[in-house]
């Protein structure tokens, strides 16, 4: 039954919260405006589910962002879900034992979350209250409103400073090309991870995406990179590609007959190429000797898998030029 | 601005630090032991450097030297326009090529990534020497850049960066 309705331009979301939360009603906050539509359900006065079609990714896609499951996984339990529509993609993935229970709850209420920041900013559409409607979903929030008012709030604030230097999540971010002032910069881990990740390709929303953090969260770690100056928003959106690159001529590379240095002589440099130069040939003791069964650790089993070709050869001959003006 | 990606890779005290400073136009570090979370068997006190080398106007080199605990953690970073390895070697002490041996398994099984070592620490009135007793000890391949560098000295840094990038040229050239 609708015992409320009115405009989101006369009462905001966060007062109609309250309201609901003072009579610990049970129901559905429904708003709508032209651009999308959301539900907020409340359980005896605490917000317990919430969808908005604005930041609705679906969770299974949502895993798949995370890479906690796999497009393919994801398809084959979408398929099956065609077969018995009753059942949902997060029971199913957890039927298979694709994801733990646990993991799907983390997931659902971080989703659920995201809606109701995402509601609470709406400053024009319309509103009603269905009293005793239910969201009939298992998992749930139960958060108090005035919490979720405060870090809404805090939310709202923070992206109003992240936009000032993140215009929007389709920028591209890269190493600012003016060091900081300081030489030395300690930066925690999580900076650090993505600032490895700013690679002046990835959109920030593939950064977020690559780092598995949410884009909220994201955001504010990129803010900070770019106020320490470590990072910028390259201007508009454009990706330099090895092509559009202007290549020195090879011969330029060449010119002091240089081929690789191997030795350091401060003075007067003196580069003998090991890519030329013939290594003494191995004795027949030596020749006969095995490969040393080396124990293949857990620090390095599996590290870094450069992929193959990943460097073009035009901008290999670009950084070998820049490189020797070092 | 096109980023290409060098790992640093050499044990604790081969000289990764020193070395980044040298060169680098930006050194980072992340201390915090939080990063290590993820790999209980990382050593405490684990950290992560980064440094960046200006290129040009549309190039920069990004050279990252992960602690060995989180270097499967950056696998995926990584990956991405990565050039290849400086694999740095403490030439003053046994442990150096113990270690070096370690992680030049791990390049030698991924056979598309160019690698150099860049021996540090090094007794320099021979070199010729200390190449052939690296080669030698670290049973190298002749295609394998073995260069003597000084981590304080911007020059030599220079050369191992060159030898690395020859190697890539090298490889591209070849198709392999």
């Amino acid at each position: 039954m609708t015992v409320l309705t009115g405009s989101l331009g006369v009462f905001g979301l966060p007062d109609i919260f309250r309201l609901m939360s003072h009579y610990n009603m049970t129901g559905a906050l429904k708003v709508a405006r032209e651009s999308g539509e959301g539900v907020v359900y409340f359980r005896e006065g605490s917000v317990d589910f919430a969808f908005s079609s604005l930041t609705r990714e679906f969770l299974g896609q949502r895993l798949v962002t995370a890479k906690l499951i796999t497009q393919g996984q994801l398809r084959r339990i979408l398929d099956e879900q065609k077969k018995s529509p009753t059942k949902r993609t997060g029971d199913l993935l957890v039927d298979k034992g694709i994801v733990s229970a646990e993991l799907l709850n983390t997931f659902i209420k971080e989703q659920i979350q995201d809606a109701i920041f995402d509601l609470l900013q709406w400053e024009t559409g319309t509103f009603s209250v269905e009293e005793n409607e239910v969201s009939g979903q298992e998992v749930g929030l139960s958060v108090s409103v005035e919490n979720l008012i405060m870090e809404s709030s805090r939310r709202i604030e923070e992206w109003e400073l992240i936009r000032r230097r993140i215009p929007n999540l389709d920028v591209v971010v890269r190493m600012a090309p003016t060091p900081p002032a300081s030489m030395e910069i300690n930066i925690k881990p999580e900076e650090w991870a993505l600032l490895v990740l700013s690679d002046g390709q990835r959109t920030v929303r593939e950064v977020a995406a690559a780092s598995e953090r949410s884009e909220f969260e994201a955001c504010k770690i990129i803010y900070g990179l770019v106020s320490t100056g470590l990072l910028d928003v390259a201007s508009g959106q454009a990706r330099h590609t090895p092509q559009d690159l202007e290549v020195p001529a090879i011969e330029d590379l060449f010119v002091d007959e240089v081929t690789v240095p191997t030795v350091f002589e401060p003075e007067e440099p003196e580069f003998v190429s090991p890519l030329v130069a013939t290594p003494p040939a191995p004795t027949p003791q030596q020749a006969e000797e095995k490969e040393p069964d080396f124990v293949e650790t857990s620090e390095f089993a599996g590290a870094v898998q450069p992929s193959e070709g990943s460097v073009d050869k035009a901008t290999l001959m670009r950084l070998i030029a820049g490189v020797r003006k070092l | 601005m096109a980023c290409v990606n060098v790992l640093l890779a050499g044990a604790e005290g081969s000289g990764k630090t020193t070395f980044l400073k040298t060169i680098a136009d930006v050194v980072v570090l992340s201390t915090d032991n939080g990063i290590v979370d993820t790999d209980p068997k990382a050593p405490a006190g684990a950290y992560s450097e980064f440094g960046r080398v200006r290129i040009d106007e549309a190039v920069t080199m990004s050279v990252y030297s992960p602690s060995p605990g989180v270097l499967d953690s950056m696998r995926n970073v990584l990956a991405g326009n990565m050039l290849g390895a400086v694999i740095l070697v403490d030439r003053s002490s046994e442990e150096g090529f113990d270690d070096a041996q370690r992680l030049l398994k791990m390049f030698r099984a991924r056979r598309k990534a160019p690698f150099v070592i860049a021996l540090n620490k090094h007794n320099a009135s021979d070199p010729a020497a200390e190449i052939a007793e690296a080669r030698k000890r670290l049973r190298l391949d002749e295609g394998v850049p073995v260069i003597l560098v000084s981590a304080l000295d911007r020059g030599s840094l220079r050369n191992s960066l060159l030898a690395l990038l020859f190697t890539a040229l090298e490889g591209a050239d070849t198709g392999g």
